[in-house]
């Protein structure tokens, strides 16, 4: 449920949440997410461990149900995280639109 | 492979953490770590990069366990945990190694160790306030007394600070139990029977703690402060039938559920146990001569603990349940603390010079100790406990005390 009184997600929120759009467990995370941000965000277990316990909690991703052959914890993406995604891409296309407006075209 | 060790005390674990991966660079990769003693091989220079994290649970817990293995999932080695300290290592050839890589989980790992930190000196903090009340009662000039409330205060934040830390870095509640029970002494002291009751009451959260307490009550003729220690049991077991979802007979299963802490967890723990049940069954004394023996201690205990002034006996009740529970580990040793506070005259029943002197200075001696247990593979807490014990139960500490009492050395007179 998009939360009114929510802030920006974290860089590493935003991330863990795009890359459970594919079924995924930890260490599948963190290297999917050292891969599209380019190796610019090297996601310390410790960090993403607490991202994913948060986030558990908080209904944005769950555990995948069944993954039993693998001994790995496998997470995915709930339909209220998805929306988060979506409100925060809303967001940050409205911070790039006035960004670009004001600064002008040279930024592109 | 080669091996070397090194003595160290860190307090900073960031310094820690630089000095172990200056080791790797040259070579000397961390193997073990316990007590101060760190284990090095030898190895190729800069293979691992090393970190530390205190963890937010035990290692042993659950949570605890599920996070080491997603760390090991994650190519992350356990090198060695103490208490709730982990150290972990990654091969360098991975790329660069950090437990936590944004600013929000790196400050909640900071607030992590201050808690941790704070909570110790927090344990020490209601033990001070109960002695300045003490000694300001006793009418004493100030100018006199503040000397030795200054040694006093050392000695007891250095006797404290072992089992305290212990307690509050594993996660255990015990120096909580120590606050209650020092209340309960406190009352019993100042005939205030109702906030005795409360206190042992309270202390029912964990029953080793309060089981001795409620047998003082009994055998004292308290009979006050155990009706008021009754009620708040009743609050409790009320309180388990609510949070059982209306099970009666919840005490049963919780029984059932505690049965294998009176087997495989004093196996597990014999090396840090402090009880003398546990202490004997790890040197292979068979169970029921164990528990035979911290019976006959309860009998020999007997007799002091129905004569003796009532704080004495309550400080006492407390370090014995200690002693012959089958489950009580370093960190219940806090409870050795109203014995030496009593000693030291701090729960208003001192004793004469020279004993007082003379019991002291072993005592303090001894909980220096620490550190060697694992060269003795016996936890010195387990000494001190049980040393405590037999000097009060044979009276050894106040041979002139029990006769005609001397004439006041000043020391005597300067703590109340």
């Amino acid at each position: 449920m998009p939360d009114e009184t929510r802030g920006p997600l974290t860089e590493t929120v935003f991330y863990v949440l795009l890359a459970l759009h594919t079924p995924l467990h930890g260490y599948g995370v963190m290297k999917y997410v050292n891969e599209i941000s380019d190796g610019r965000i090297n996601l310390g277990p410790g960090t993403l461990y607490g991202a994913l316990t948060t986030l558990t909690e908080k209904g944005w991703i769950a555990p995948v149900p069944g993954s039993a052959d693998d001994r790995k914890k496998n997470y995915v993406v709930t339909d209220d995280g998805r929306s988060i995604v979506v409100e925060e891409l809303k967001r940050l296309d409205e911070l790039l639109r006035n960004g670009r407006r004001v600064v002008g075209e040279e930024s592109r | 492979m080669k091996t070397k060790t090194v003595h160290k005390l860190y307090w900073d674990f960031e310094k820690e953490e630089r000095w172990l991966n200056e080791m790797s660079a040259k070579g000397l990769n961390l193997v073990r770590y316990r007590w101060g003693t760190y284990t090095f091989e030898t190895g190729a220079p800069g293979e691992w990069i090393y970190r530390l994290e205190l963890l937010p649970t035990d290692v042993r817990k659950p949570d605890g366990r599920q996070y080491l293995e997603f760390m090991s999932e994650a190519g992350v080695q356990t090198v060695a945990t103490y208490m709730r300290w982990v150290y972990f290592r990654k091969p360098a050839a991975d790329g660069p190694f950090e437990v936590f890589s944004d600013l929000d989980s790196r400050m909640a790992h900071y607030q992590r160790i201050l808690t941790m930190f704070a909570s110790v000196t927090a344990a020490l903090v209601p033990i001070t306030v109960v002695n300045i009340v003490n000694v300001t009662r006793s009418g004493i000039g100030l100018a006199f007394v503040l000397p030795l409330f200054v040694i006093y205060l050392a000695l007891v934040a250095t006797l404290a600070w072992a089992p305290t830390l212990a307690a509050a870095a594993s996660g255990q509640n015990a120096p909580l139990g120590l606050l209650l029970a020092m209340i309960a002494i406190n009352g019993l002291r100042s005939d205030r029977q109702i906030m005795a009751g409360l206190a042992v009451g309270a202390m029912l959260y964990k029953p080793t703690l309060a089981l001795p307490m409620f047998a003082l009550l009994v055998i004292r003729r308290q009979l006050t402060a155990l009706l008021v220690a009754m009620a708040v049991a009743v609050g409790w077991y009320l309180l388990g039938v609510s949070g059982s979802a209306g099970d009666w007979m919840w005490p049963r299963d919780w029984l059932i559920s505690t049965a294998p802490f009176f087997a495989a967890d004093t196996w597990q723990n014999v090396n840090k146990t402090v009880a003398l049940p546990g202490l004997l069954m790890g040197h292979n004394v068979p169970s029921v001569v164990a528990y035979g023996a911290a019976a006959a201690v309860v009998v020999a205990a007997l007799p002091r603990l129905l004569r003796s002034p009532i704080a004495e006996a309550g400080a006492a009740a407390c370090l014995i349940g200690i002693v012959v529970s089958p489950h009580s580990i370093q960190y219940e040793a806090v409870m050795v603390l109203p014995l030496i506070l009593w000693a030291a005259g701090g729960t208003g029943a001192g004793i004469a010079e020279p004993w007082r002197t003379r019991l002291l200075v072993p005592a303090y001696l001894a909980a220096q100790l620490y550190v060697l247990t694992t060269l003795v593979g016996v936890s010195i807490f387990a000494v001190i406990t049980l040393a405590a014990v037999a000097i009060w139960i044979t009276g050894w500490q106040r041979q002139e005390t029990i006769t005609a009492p001397p004439p006041p050395s000043p020391l005597a007179v300067g703590l109340p």
